[in-house]
């Protein structure tokens, strides 16, 4: 039975030039968990508002969509608000009011049931939910991933038919954000619940999909199950949703494969050991190479934020040198971002010795702090007003780093309406201006799409060729492993252990990149999907295992 | 077992509302003294040991300034002490001191009580029996001042790492806080775009919403409502007749003792040291079981 049907629909933001959707058809069974993925600005958000009728955006609007057989502008309204559920993106913004209880109630309020009523299913979404132990707490005192499972569990309460998602776990780190895509699994799963979720952080959600519809410029141009999508994509080997997709699919894409594509962390291993010998079992890694000047050193120092709370760093020592990219990994709450404070002389440390060379700029987890104006330009002018540059020097100043990050067309944009990526460019053009040799960067891959990502990563070679030492906190082992010189684990406010990426992650066995876990045992010390491939490449198949 | 922190929010009101507007509607030396022991006992059933001592000394230094202060400028009274300055210093003025004195740290205790019991969510509740849009508005406020505090500090921080507010000077300081001022004032209106999305979604302006609160009325909670209201009846019933009236000036003058300012002082005695009473009483009762288990 379908649930939701969309026929022919075509969406045009007024003053727009292009249609942000194109002729879009699609039909979802109940039941199904369906994925939507593609670039930033490629209308996946737009599709999902205008299935939910009160978060429709204006503009013109062709085409139909169909909500249990019936058009969505027919349906009641009771019936609307309570059977599609929508979970936005920003797990702070969306949540109403103060308490937990009461935000758990508040779409049940709307809906007018009675106290009866109410209890029982804010009592049931809590259980379910596990909310139980933080039931009578503040909103506010919530970490990020409890604040978007009470979303989705304040949602669940009004039992939806359809649940939208948009991008929901972009603001989470990785476990809070496994944590929630695996409660909707189990929506999925022990409820039936039709899901429609948009989605950039694909390696958690492909093993469990149905399907997935990648979207391209306001066009539908793929709509299968997972396992088929690699076959896609193999006519665009430089497509920029490649860099999203699972491990196992890209080392499957890599290696120009034909038939079922493997998702898993275990069928990707299956299959490379199916498939191929190990007579080559390394790779030859990178040499590392440093500079003998140190730009940043960290002697025994020791932090706490106040005399009765307990000791944030526990003498952590380390040495970064000039023109190095080094990453600082570990879970939350290890002092991974209060070091990069402490390196920035935003924190005093009462212990220990703090050695910067040169000029130290940060670059904190949310952007959007870093602009104070209505323009981008203006903030970048802002920027050069700190640093006195004369007006001509302020101009080839600006153009300059404008033209290297790209960013040209965003000049003369709100720096509050660029997407997450955008907005990270032009904080780190603002950050640029003031001529820093020391780049300190907090999450810089939270809530950008691989394309992104890929475009930071250019940018940072860039800035490491010219010198420039960066030193990175992150939950994001993939790019760790790729751009990183060294990495550190933290653990307990101490830097536990610090090596090449190769090293770091053939090491770790848990806490490593997911092509490392797929050759694990098979092969030494690959750990990134191109490696793999690599290796495959060199070994040849196995007899008998011919490429169909 | 009832504890007087999990009543019913309209019972707990309607018990300080009692207390509270007894107390500072009679002059009457012994009620107020009644008044301020079941004030600072319940004091003590919320606010423990050094604290609460700390505390304790503040207002009895209190007490003494407040009853000294009186009779240096007020000389009504027809028995002089002594004279200050040509002033005559009257024991009734003195005494008056006193009572004011009692009256206002009494006050000032049970308002220190309602603030431990009347938490934030139980007068949302109450606001809520007035007007539920009050009240969903005081909670999405309630969640926003925080949210902005965090907000403010963060941007702050941005700046201060960019070279904001870099030197000491206040001009810079100012012009620095107006900026991040304004910046906080964007991302407040932008946040709430979304969370107005977030209402709209979850059916927000659908006709008949309804109120939930997580407060449940319960038979004790009748059974004290009652209660209190019959005390309250007792009390003012016999305040009206003024058998409970005290006057200061210019002579001390008291209604001679009846049945009737007897049964209410005895009533009042009764309903100021209930929750200390009922908190005693739980205590035992705890005591009680755990030897049993």
């Amino acid at each position: 039975m379908e649930i939701l049907q969309i026929k022919n629909l075509t969406f045009r933001y007024p003053d727009a030039e292009k249609s942000a959707l194109d002729s879009i058809s699609l039909s979802l069974k109940a039941g199904e968990f369906a994925v939507i993925c593609g670039e930033s600005g490629c209308g996946k958000s737009t599709l999902l508002q205008l299935l939910k009728r009160e978060l429709s955006p204006y503009g013109e609007k062709s085409g139909d969509i169909l909500y249990d057989g019936v058009s969505l502008s027919q349906v009641d309204e009771r019936a609307a608000a309570s059977n599609i559920g929508f979970v936005l993106q920003n797990p702070e913004s969306q949540i109403v009011t103060d308490t937990v209880w009461h935000e758990l109630a508040f779409g049940l309020e709307s809906l007018g049931f009675d106290t009866q009523v109410i209890r029982r299913r804010v009592a049931e979404m809590a259980s379910y939910f596990g909310i139980e132990e933080w039931f009578h707490k503040k909103t506010t005192e919530l970490s990020g991933g409890q604040k978007q499972l009470l979303n989705l569990a304040s949602v669940m309460a009004m039992q939806p038919k359809i649940l939208l998602l948009d991008e929901p776990t972009a603001q989470l780190d990785p476990i809070a954000a496994m944590n929630f895509i695996g409660t909707l699994q189990k929506l999925n799963r022990e409820l039936g619940l039709t899901i429609l979720l948009v989605e950039h952080r694909l390696e958690d959600v492909f093993p469990i999909a149905d399907r997935v519809l990648v979207l391209e410029e306001g066009r539908l141009i793929c709509d299968d199950h997972p396992k088929n999508i690699g076959t896609y994509f193999k006519a665009y080997p430089s497509h920029p949703m490649l860099a999203g997709l699972p491990a196992a699919m890209r080392i499957f894409g890599l290696l120009q494969e034909e038939g079922d594509c493997p998702i898993t962390v275990r069928e990707g291993r299956d299959y490379v050991i199916e498939n191929y010998k190990d007579d080559i079992d390394t790779v030859t890694a990178k040499p590392y190479r440093h500079c003998d000047e140190k730009t940043v050193e960290l002697k025994e120092v020791w932090f706490r934020y106040e005399r009765e709370l307990p000791d944030v760093m526990k003498g952590v020592s380390l040495q970064v040198y000039k023109g190095e990219h080094f990453c600082m990994l570990g879970g939350n709450g290890t002092g991974k971002t209060t070091t990069l404070g402490v390196i920035a002389g935003l924190l005093k440390a009462y212990r220990g010795k703090i050695l910067t060379k040169g000029k130290v700029a940060f670059l904190p987890q949310n952007p959007q702090t870093v602009f104070l104006e209505k323009t981008v330009e203006e903030d970048l002018g802002e920027a050069c007003r700190i640093m006195k540059y004369t007006p001509t020097e302020s101009e080839d100043k600006i153009a300059n780093v404008v033209g290297r990050l790209g960013i040209e067309h965003l000049l003369q944009m709100h720096p509050y309406d660029l997407s997450g990526g955008e907005q990270q460019k032009a904080a780190l053009a603002k950050i640029l201006l003031l001529q820093p040799q020391i780049l300190l960067l907090d999450e810089p891959t939270k809530g950008i799409d691989a394309y992104s990502k890929r475009t930071l990563s250019a940018i940072m070679k860039e800035l490491k060729e010219e010198g420039i030492t960066i030193i990175t906190v992150t939950h994001d082992v993939e790019f760790a492993a790729s751009e990183a010189d060294r990495c550190g684990m933290f653990f307990d406010g101490e830097l536990v252990s610090t090596d090449t990426p190769t090293n770091f992650f053939t090491e770790n066995s848990f806490y490593t990149t997911a092509a490392n876990r797929i050759s694990r045992g098979y092969f030494q010390n690959a750990i990134l999907c191109e490696e793999v491939a690599e290796l495959c490449r060199m070994n040849g198949r196995k007899a008998g295992r011919a490429n169909e | 077992m009832i504890n007087f922190s999990n009543l019913h929010p309209v019972v707990s009101a309607l018990y300080f509302v009692s207390v509270l507007v007894i107390t500072m509607f009679t002059a009457n030396p012994i009620l107020l003294f009644v008044a301020l022991l079941g004030g600072i006992l319940f004091y003590t059933k919320t606010e423990k040991g050094i604290h609460f001592l700390k505390e304790f000394r503040f207002y009895l230094v209190l007490i003494v300034i407040i009853t000294l202060t009186n009779p240096l400028f007020s000389h009504d009274g027809v028995t002089p002490l002594f004279f200050l300055n040509g002033n005559p210093i009257t024991l009734e003025a003195l005494l008056y001191g006193v009572d004011i004195a009692i009256m206002l740290v009494a006050v000032m205790y049970w308002f220190k009580c309602f603030n431990k019991i009347m938490t934030e969510d139980k007068l949302l509740f109450l606001f809520g029996k007035i007007s539920p849009k009050i009240s969903l508005l005081l909670s999405s406020a309630l969640r926003f001042i925080p949210l902005l505090k965090i907000q403010a500090a963060r941007i702050r921080q941005s700046q201060k790492a960019m070279g904001l507010f870099a030197s000491e000077a206040w001009t810079d300081k100012l012009r620095g806080s107006m900026r991040v001022y304004s910046a906080l004032i964007t991302w407040a209106l932008e946040n709430a775009i979304d969370t107005g999305s977030s209402m709209k979604a979850r059916g927000y302006g659908l006709k008949g919403r309804s109120h939930y609160s997580i407060f449940t009325f319960r038979k004790s909670d009748a059974l004290l409502m009652a209660a209190i209201m019959a005390m309250d009846a007792i009390i003012v019933m016999v305040m009206a007749t003024g058998q409970l009236d005290f006057s200061f000036y210019p002579t001390i003058s008291a209604t001679t003792m009846t049945i009737y300012n007897f049964l209410a002082m005895i009533t009042f005695a009764v309903l100021v040291l209930l929750p200390f009473i009922l908190e005693v009483k739980e205590g035992l009762q705890w005591k009680y079981y755990r030897s049993k288990i």
